[in-house]
């Protein structure tokens, strides 16, 4: 089996005064992830070493680091691609650390909240007793799709040159996320989004380099995002919340097959 | 005016650079370029091309473009570098003024050579 060397970045700050690279080494096997690593080195060789991770499977995007230069979920690459003797593990850049691995997402939390990440309606009755469903067509659902994939990681943002410059930039997760919840049909909350977008750190602010899409573990393409959003702000017309009259009929069954069985199941 | 409309000016003022720095690079160094093409004019850089061109309308129009479009341009770029590099929100807020300020009487100087130029020779 072959042995790679771990370089991990390590800073208390609580205690250290500077943060420092350790290395550790490990016997690889076959298919294993960073990730699997790093719990390997937690459990067997240092127990002090912090990190996230949860789902194991990139769908929760807990575990987003900066691998061999590159943001990357540890849980979605293999060592083996990496094609490298030396890994080298980081915590997300423009980001705080919180300690070793951990970086605080805190910012990105606050940016993601600060653009109303949620169907905004007049007709809130409706909202919180339904009486039918919102109708959308497949191509509608296609104009935004793409977007909602977004696990919230942060690689995006750990990428962007702007945020690296302008930390109030509101950077391509928070941007990306406007424009689908403004490409959402169902949605009327356009024009409270632009006004919150409309300043010298929203999307205009965008330098195009395009590190967003390339980091997306999700292979979404959060600088589209930003583009389109740019589009709507210009172009964009008013919008009308489709369904404000929920559309569904009332169920009538089919006589060509039989009725399913009564529920009964509690 | 938002940011966006900024913008878009910043854009439009670019896309007028292009057309007018053509044209005025060409006037300027026609002599050079219709070298290449076997044609020989008088020296473009002379007193009497300069004062000839000055007096005529279009030209003072694409001067008057190129002034306020460069300008512009180049003052809201460097707006922008400003902002990324100072992180503090009144200081950034205060750059826009300064910024704005500045653009206003340098145009204003522009504005009265750019008429001086044009008059020039009664």
């Amino acid at each position: 089996m072959k042995a790679v060397i771990f370089r991990v970045f390590r800073f208390d700050p609580t205690k250290d005064e500077k943060p420092c690279f350790k290395e550790y080494e490990i016997t690889l096997t076959k298919g294993m992830t960073i990730l699997e690593a790093l719990i390997y080195i937690k459990e067997k060789i240092d127990p002090t070493l912090s990190f996230r991770a949860s789902c194991r499977m990139g769908v929760c995007g807990s575990c987003a680091m900066y691998i061999n230069g590159k943001p990357r979920l540890a849980c979605y690459n293999q060592v083996e691609d990496l094609k490298s003797s030396v890994v080298s593990v980081a915590p997300l850049p423009n980001y705080p650390v919180i300690r070793d691995l951990v970086p605080d997402l805190g910012s990105l939390f606050q940016k993601h909240t600060h653009i109303k990440p949620y169907i905004i309606r007049p007709d809130r009755e409706e909202m919180e007793n339904p009486t039918g469903q919102f109708v959308m067509t497949p191509h509608q659902l296609d104009e935004f799709i793409q977007f909602s994939y977004c696990i919230k990681c942060g690689a995006c943002l750990a990428a962007c040159p702007t945020v690296a410059s302008d930390p109030a930039f509101l950077g391509p997760q928070a941007l990306a996320q406007a424009y689908r919840y403004i490409a959402d049909v169902r949605d009327a909350g356009a024009e409270i989004r632009i006004k919150i977008l409309d300043t010298a750190h929203g999307p205009f602010r965008c330098h195009f380099a395009g590190a967003c899409t390339d980091a997306c573990p999700k292979a979404v393409d959060p600088a589209l995002g930003v583009q389109y959003l740019k589009k709507h702000m210009f172009f964009g017309r008013k919008q009308k919340p489709s369904g404000v009259k929920p559309l569904a009929k009332e169920h009538v069954p089919n006589k060509k097959y039989p009725a399913p069985p009564e529920r009964t199941a509690k | 005016m938002k940011e966006r409309h900024w913008w878009l000016l910043f854009i439009i003022a670019a896309a007028c650079i292009i057309v007018t720095l053509a044209i005025h690079m060409f006037l300027m160094h026609m002599g050079t370029v219709l070298g290449w093409l076997g044609i020989t004019v008088s020296d473009p850089l002379a007193w009497e091309s300069t004062l000839a061109r000055s007096k005529q309308i279009g030209m003072a129009i694409i001067l008057f473009v190129l002034l306020t479009a460069g300008l512009f341009h180049g003052l809201y770029g460097l707006r922008g570098i400003l902002i990324e590099w100072i992180k503090n929100p009144v200081a950034q807020k205060a750059i826009t003024w300064l910024v704005a300020i500045f653009g206003v009487v340098a145009y204003a100087w522009g504005l009265v050579v750019l008429f001086g130029v044009y008059t020039m020779g009664g």
